[in-house]
């Protein structure tokens, strides 16, 4: 693997990527309000309003609001150069995601098409707006690693399921339009978790794993193979219902995503940092959900009818939702809050003191903003959530208690995160005093 | 002859490798084995920046002609890295485990993204602006850690 | 890694260097520098550089007269010009 150069030095005021981070964890508690509110009606099929909108809040209210913070940060770095204007479009794509998210999930869990429609205008103003900006850095030509190429086809995966949500979303808010909406829901779904989100989480991986576990660099085939395995087979698996193109496709994304997930474990297994680490334990969560989702997945796409599934045939796409969006996508962005959050604190004001040495022995370190210690607790709560879930999709009756552990999943994040950026504001006062 | 970003990448490795060490012994309490770690670390360290400050930045500075730019900034990381390392050997001394772990994790990522910058710009520029790069490296491969 | 581009205008005719090189500048991707061979100093080229938010050191050449080392500002950008983190 050859990293790209990076240019760390372009960063954008914290004030960009933290509003982002504040939010998302609140859209969190939002989806496990939903379920407690609704029960055992959410698990009840894969159609249930409450599970779609709960979902989204998921997906949109977090994975997006997260995701979406972080490229602001990222994109600078690994291209070179910074996001035009970063700074002053924040606040509208921030504004328009959360109204947008609410609006539309709301809309979904309530079976209102104005609500849809209004969550469609914002979240499409929120894309067009960030999704322009973003293009025109990453699709720019340059040469790049099997990273920057990983996260090209991450980002081509986005606008596919945007554009694929937006019909959805579109049918849904004006029926008249007939629009057939259902047929496109896996594609959906496969392009948004699949492509999008594992896409972009095995190009930054592959970065960010060796420079700060200190490990041995991800193996070059792995690194340069995968992301264009799995694209391949997601655009095989949406342009084609031919059995071979079925097989193909699914075998392809399938097995791109175990050799991934078992490549990053032992990159980490051979990790020179021995200290505990919660990030490198919800790496681990989530290597091992997906090392177990991506048969699921194969099994559900090539022989569905497989007659000694343990899963009812009503309950493998509940299942295989709860795994790859609670399991593995939001593990993998959780954990690496963790370390985003202090880590830009930290570097934050590091780069303030320098103009005032004398400063630098007081500022916190990066643990004072979120210890290792809730972190791991953190992790914890999450692997409860994720267990709660994972029963409520075999047992509705345990739904309530998935919902609350949400709750307090995503609560505790809140709480931290709100922590962290207040003992920051206040070192940047005092900091500011000294001067 | 190895390359200057070769030698110098391999000596960013070994002192990353010695901070994880010193992690290691830390979070288990193993004082004795973590003092002598830091030591090893402390020595690597100011090996590697003596490598760089009195040669190899020296000779990036003739070969483009002037002082100032990328070494500029890479001498004044240098100094905040000395400043944390000050802090740390205070927290080793005083075999302050939960502060020696938090201050490691800060340095660390101190570190890594300096070495980025140098991986990626500062080295690859030197080995193809600098004309001797070879006595640049056996210059810098004669310059040992002081033993501690 | 890092990388140069070479440009070697040490027989050319004005204006063909300033173009040539602006051009080059123009397409130089985000991990690429530039070492720019002439025959003597290009004098009016500096403030360009500079507007162009691009860095550059001028010394003695080997293959020309004089080698002009240009490279992005972004890579030595110091820690005191970062953007107010309170935005």
């Amino acid at each position: 693997m050859k990293p790209l150069p990076l240019a760390l030095d372009d960063l954008p005021p914290f004030r960009v990527p933290l509003r982002f981070f504040l939010t998302a964890p609140l859209f969190g508690v939002l989806a496990g309000i939903v379920v407690i509110v609704e029960g055992e009606t959410v698990f009840a099929s894969r159609w249930s309003p409450a599970l779609i909108g709960a979902t989204h809040l998921l997906t949109l209210g977090w994975l997006a609001m997260v995701m979406i913070g972080a490229l602001f940060q990222v994109v600078p770095v690994l291209s070179g150069r910074g996001i035009p204007a970063a700074a002053r479009v924040a606040a509208p794509v921030h504004l328009a995601l959360t109204l947008g998210t609410l609006g539309l999930a709301y809309g979904l869990v309530a079976s209102s098409p104005n609500l849809v429609a209004l969550g469609l205008g914002g979240l499409l103003a929120a894309f067009l707006l960030f999704g322009g900006l973003l293009a025109w850095r990453v699709l720019r030509p340059s040469r790049g690693g099997g990273a920057l190429v990983t996260i090209r086809f991450a980002v081509l995966a986005l606008f596919a399921t945007v554009a694929l949500g937006a019909w959805m979303a579109a049918g849904i808010a004006w029926p008249s339009l007939g629009i057939p909406y259902r047929a496109s829901t896996d594609s959906h779904a496969r392009f948004g978790l699949f492509g999008w989100v594992l896409l972009l989480v095995m190009g930054v991986s592959q970065q960010v794993v060796p420079m700060f576990h200190v490990t041995p660099p991800f193996p070059a085939a792995i690194a340069r193979g995968c992301g264009v395995t799995v694209f391949g087979g997601l655009i095989l698996l949406a342009t084609s219902d031919a059995r071979l193109a079925v097989v193909i496709g699914a075998s392809a994304t399938a097995s791109a995503s175990l050799a991934w997930a078992i490549a990053l474990l032992a990159v980490l297994a051979k990790r020179k940092r021995r200290r505990t680490d919660a990030t490198v334990r919800a790496w681990q969560l989530a290597c091992w959900v997906l090392i177990g989702t991506a048969p699921i997945a194969w099994q559900i796409a090539v022989v569905p009818d497989l007659p000694i599934s343990f899963v009812a045939r009503h309950q493998q796409a509940l299942l295989l939702g709860v795994l790859v969006v609670l399991g593995f996508c939001v593990t993998v962005v959780l954990g690496m809050l963790q370390k985003i959050v202090p880590f830009l604190a930290f570097t934050h004001l590091q780069r303030r003191a320098l103009k005032n040495p004398a400063a630098i022995p007081l500022l916190p370190a990066m643990e004072d903003f979120v210890s290792t210690r809730t972190a791991t607790i953190q992790i914890a709560i999450h692997a409860t959530a994720i267990a709660l879930t994972i029963a409520a999709a075999f047992e509705p009756a345990v739904a309530r208690a998935a919902g609350a552990a949400l709750c307090v999943d995503f609560a505790f994040c809140a709480v931290n995160l709100t922590r962290a950026a207040l003992r920051y504001r206040r070192v940047v006062a005092s900091v500011a005093e000294r001067e | 002859m190895t390359t200057i970003s070769a030698f110098m990448t391999g000596d960013h490795r070994a002192c990353d490798a010695q901070l994880a060490d010193l992690e290691s012994h830390v979070e288990a309490s193993r004082w004795p084995q973590a003092r002598t770690a830091w030591a090893a670390f402390g020595a690597a360290m100011r090996c590697h920046f003596r490598r760089e400050e009195e040669i190899l930045f020296l000779a990036f500075e003739r070969a483009t002609g002037g002082g100032g730019g990328p070494t500029y900034v890479m001498r004044m990381e240098h100094e905040q890295m000395r400043a944390a390392f000050g802090q740390l050997d205070v927290a080793v001394r005083a075999e302050d485990k939960k502060r020696v772990l938090a201050l490691s994790e800060s340095l660390m990522v101190l570190i890594q993204q300096h070495n980025m910058k140098e991986e990626q710009i500062l080295y690859p520029m030197a080995e193809q602006l600098v004309e001797d790069g070879d006595r640049v490296v056996g210059e810098m491969q004669a310059l040992r850690p002081e033993s501690s | 890694m890092v990388r140069a581009r070479i440009l070697d205008v040490s027989g050319l005719e004005p204006p063909q260097p300033m173009i040539l090189v602006l051009e080059l500048l123009r397409s130089l991707a985000p991990d690429e520098y530039v070492v720019f061979r002439h025959r003597h100093e290009p004098r009016p080229l500096y403030p360009i550089l500079g507007e162009l938010g691009f860095a550059w050191r001028v010394r003695e050449g080997r293959a020309a007269p004089i080698e002009v080392v240009i490279w992005p500002a972004a890579w030595d950008r110091g820690p005191e010009d970062q953007q107010d983190p309170r935005g």
